[in-house]
């Protein structure tokens, strides 16, 4: 018997990775200027010591967005590494983390996939070599879950599923 | 005639400025708690996933963990820089 239900007797892991390192960018980018903020405020607690008031309200409003943008930023860049696209021979499953808050588990079994398509658009995407996948499960609408965001080298993904699919 | 003026004494300062650092040192323990909670939380993902990928793959190979481990240090070491940094600053308010 299977010890672990979620996995199946006569399944073989091909790839696993996580998404496109892009998706580290906009914390680093917020991070850098909202610590650059907080410097400020402190310099200009500091240099307003002769008004109390006014050296005390800027320090507080110093620390709080110091404080908060270094734990927004590590705990968004933990969950970030945290997400992963896993293919085997039977399924496709999409691994999305939010530290704490949610943990969620998308798959998509290989013989619902009726087609894949991988998009690569806009500069950033195909400069960077990254874009989506998306999935025709035979429903009438498109659905954001069918998709996956931030997929490195998409094209390439897409032809593996594809043949994964033949073979199933 | 009773002076109307408020006499600011020794003992308000000193009270308000206790109160000050007892609020900060307050407001740095929950900054390590909250951090402590990331931490946790993350080590127990990285081991299910880790070993989710076992269960489907018994080769798959060990990922290596000094990027993480490395990561979360910095994080914890950080996390108490700006925790002693800005409690040292505070004091050097003029």
């Amino acid at each position: 018997m299977n010890p672990n239900p979620t996995t199946r007797a006569d399944e073989e892991l091909i790839i696993a990775f996580s998404t496109h390192w892009i998706k580290y960018g906009t914390p680093i980018v917020v991070y850098i200027v909202l610590t650059g903020i907080s410097m400020l405020l402190f310099t200009i607690a500091y240099l307003s010591g002769s008004a109390p008031v006014v050296s005390t309200i800027t320090f507080a409003l110093g620390g709080m967005i110091l404080l908060v943008s270094h734990h927004w930023f590590f705990y968004k860049i933990m969950s970030e590494s945290l997400v992963e696209i896993i293919i085997t021979n039977r399924r496709l499953i999409y691994l999305e983390e939010c530290l704490l808050i949610c943990d969620d588990m998308h798959e998509v079994t290989l013989e619902r996939i009726r087609a894949v398509e991988a998009h690569k658009r806009g500069l950033m995407e195909n400069l960077f070599r990254y874009g989506s996948l998306w999935f025709d499960t035979g429903g009438s609408s498109i659905e954001s879950s069918r998709s996956i965001p931030l997929v490195p080298h998409p094209h390439r993904h897409a032809r593996e599923i594809a043949r994964l699919m033949k073979q199933a | 005639m009773q002076s109307l003026c408020h006499t600011v004494t020794c003992s308000d300062v000193e009270t308000s400025f206790l109160t000050a650092v007892g609020l900060l040192l307050l407001i740095h323990l929950i900054s390590l708690g909250v951090m402590t909670s990331v931490i946790l939380e993350y080590r127990h993902i990285h081991k299910k996933r880790h070993m989710f990928l076992r269960d489907l793959d018994p080769n798959h190979p060990r990922r290596s963990s000094w990027n993480r481990r490395m990561f979360v240090g910095i994080y914890f070491l950080l996390t108490l820089v700006i925790a002693v940094g800005s409690t040292l600053f505070y004091f050097l308010l003029p």
